[in-house]
């Protein structure tokens, strides 16, 4: 145990030497693993932002249309699926959702920019999202509306509260934070009415039926009940359900997902390039001393053991600026940008194994050299 | 008669060649030699003889490839991993270049010696501090390497050699960086350590100013055993 101790002190003194070759080094590690983070990050939002909706939907089951694959894609029903459903044994309320793309006017710019109108009954509960569910009276008048506090800046600044929507005017009456995605800078929450002025579409068509429990009603058998009542163009989910197809959908669906997923993968192989190249030099600058090691009978097993202490060292030296750097510049990026970007305690722990990985590979690569080493090159 | 299972180093017909096939060259011819434990022998002769092969060979850091070598009871033409450490642990390594790890401080460099030997973790500490002492660097103990001199670096590197009271030091010109009162210094622990403990001491040199501190002069030239004379006698 004290040799092993002995050992991984012996390891730090080495790393610690030299603090010119120390700060390029733990640099070089910090930038492998903030490309990593920031892909990881970008990732992320990708997939936060895809279901940000649907989180934020106060419903126990929702009935789509069964081509609506994913969540964000506009596939309408007829509401007449919304009282079949509601006709349902253990389903308590059910209240309709209509979603449409409208062309958002910067009054400042005189530029159009894709809004996401979502309207919905205010007289029933629909979200989870308290600053809608304390305002949602304002909503009542026609012709009003709650603006995306998380959207883009691109909206543009509105003196007088009023906005321009495909054409017409709407009154901003309060906001609610919800964010952007990768279709567009935000969103805009109305009435049922208003959203039939504002869009011309028809009341019979609905993009989601938000259907809620009765106290004690069994939630599979209610799915089943509903899979046997429904007609075949229209599918039910648990809210759970179409959070888990969507996050799918975009994990393995996508190529953005997949770019994003190289982009970890490249980080990863530069950082073990950078990594290799640190402790090949480190090895070779010290292969003298390391033969003379092995010539006062110390093992190859320890010669390894003090690289790879090194290694996991350096690593964890890279890893703490990296995590700091990248929840800054995510931080950033969420603010400027209205993405949920940001990293998660699982994704920070996923980057610190990565970053070990990276750097023990780097290591074994490294030990290639003293595996090779002959104490007789001494004389 | 001393049995060979006594004798510290014995050496029978010991070929060695570097290189194979019809570029080897053949360093060391038939060398028979042999070394009682406590005995301080000096090897000189011109450069290229083979002496400091012949020395690598003693400590294992090459394999024989013809005769027999066997030191401290092990036969070095079959020993292997783990047992070619513990061997190697026996040993005082002394070389012509000190390897010191710049990042250890002088303690620290010869603390790497102690280490392989934790039974006597407890005084160890005590015996690098007086032994360093001893070598001149009491007040260097906590210098690195390009803090100190060419010959407090050398005294290092003896330190770290001798401080586990080795059964067979192999030095190679360790005196070469020293001046004449640390070569003194250097010789007397050698000969202390040989007289008093027993050690087999087998030093490579071309300094004469050392070669009346030995108890033999062993000459090799050209790969061949010229001469072995006991100088006690």
């Amino acid at each position: 145990m004290l040799k092993l101790m002995r050992a991984v002190v012996f390891s730090f003194r080495l790393l610690m030497h030299e603090r010119g070759r120390l700060i390029a080094s733990v640099g070089g590690v910090t930038f492998a693993l903030l490309l990593m983070l920031l892909q990881i990050g970008f990732r992320n939002a990708l997939l936060d932002s895809a279901i940000q909706l649907l989180r934020e939907v106060d419903a126990d089951i929702l009935v789509i249309n069964k081509e609506k694959d994913p969540f964000l894609a506009r596939n309408r029903m007829h509401k007449e699926r919304l009282y079949q459903a509601l006709s349902v044994e253990g389903v308590e309320s059910a209240s309709p959702l209509w979603i449409a793309l409208e062309q958002w006017k910067n009054l400042e710019e005189e530029t159009l920019h894709p809004i996401r109108v979502i309207g919905f009954n205010p007289r029933e509960p629909t979200f989870l999202i308290d600053e809608v569910n304390e305002n949602v009276d304002k909503l009542n008048r026609i012709g009003t509306a709650f603006l995306d506090s998380h959207a883009r800046d691109s909206y543009g600044k509105l003196p007088d509260g009023i906005a321009q929507v495909s054409l017409r005017e709407i009154e901003i009456v309060g906001s609610f934070p919800l964010g952007t995605d990768f279709e567009v800078d935000g969103s805009l929450l109305v009435s049922d009415e208003t959203f039939f002025e504002l869009t011309r579409q028809s009341p019979d068509w609905i993009e989601i039926a938000l259907l809620r429990l009765k106290p004690g009603a069994e939630m599979n058998r209610v799915l089943e009940n509903l899979a046997l009542t429904l007609p075949g163009d229209v599918r039910a989910f648990s809210k759970a359900q179409l959070i888990d197809r969507d996050l799918d959908y975009w994990r393995t669906g996508t190529p953005i997902s997949v770019i994003l997923l190289v982009g970890v993968a490249l980080g990863f192989a530069v950082g073990v390039v950078i990594c290799y190249q640190i402790l090949y030099t480190e090895v070779l600058d010290h292969l003298a001393e390391f033969a003379t090691l092995k010539a006062m009978g110390y093992g190859d097993s320890y010669i390894q053991f003090v690289v790879m202490v090194e290694s996991v060292l350096l690593s964890a030296l890279g890893f703490v600026p990296s995590l700091v750097l990248g929840s800054f510049m995510l931080a950033v990026l969420g603010w400027s940008s209205g993405l949920p970007a940001g990293i998660s305690l699982g994704d920070a722990l996923n980057v610190g194994l990565l970053a070990v990985s990276m750097c023990t590979l780097a290591g074994t690569l490294a030990l290639r050299k003293v595996r090779n080493l002959e104490p007789a090159e001494l004389f | 008669m001393t049995s060979a299972a006594n004798k510290a180093i014995e050496i029978a017909g010991l070929d060695y060649s570097f290189g194979t096939g019809e570029t080897a060259k053949q360093v060391l011819f038939e060398i028979d030699l042999s070394l009682e434990p406590g005995e301080f022998a000096i090897m000189t002769g011109p450069s290229g003889s083979g002496k400091t092969t012949l020395l690598s060979l003693v400590g294992a850091l090459r394999r024989p490839q013809g005769g027999q070598l066997n030191v401290l009871g092990h036969d070095l033409n079959t020993l292997e991993s783990p047992g070619l450490e513990s061997y190697r642990q026996q040993l005082g390594f002394i070389f012509q270049l000190h390897n010191l790890f710049p990042a250890l401080t002088a303690f620290q460099s010869v603390q790497m010696a102690g280490d392989l030997h934790p039974e006597a973790a407890d005084q160890m500490d005590d015996r690098i501090r007086a032994l360093l002492t001893q070598l001149g660097l009491g007040e260097r103990l906590d210098y690195r390497p390009h803090q100190l001199s060419g010959g407090q670096r050398q005294r290092v590197a003896i330190a770290r050699a001798l401080v586990h009271r080795p059964a067979l030091v192999l030095a190679d010109e360790p005196t070469a960086a020293l001046d004449g009162e640390n070569t003194e210094i250097v010789l007397g622990l050698l000969a202390e350590l040989a007289h008093e403990r027993g050690t087999t001491v087998l030093m490579v040199t071309q300094d004469a100013r050392v070669f009346e501190s030995a108890d033999r002069l062993i000459n090799l030239v050209d790969g061949q055993l010229d001469s072995d004379v006991r100088l006690s006698e």
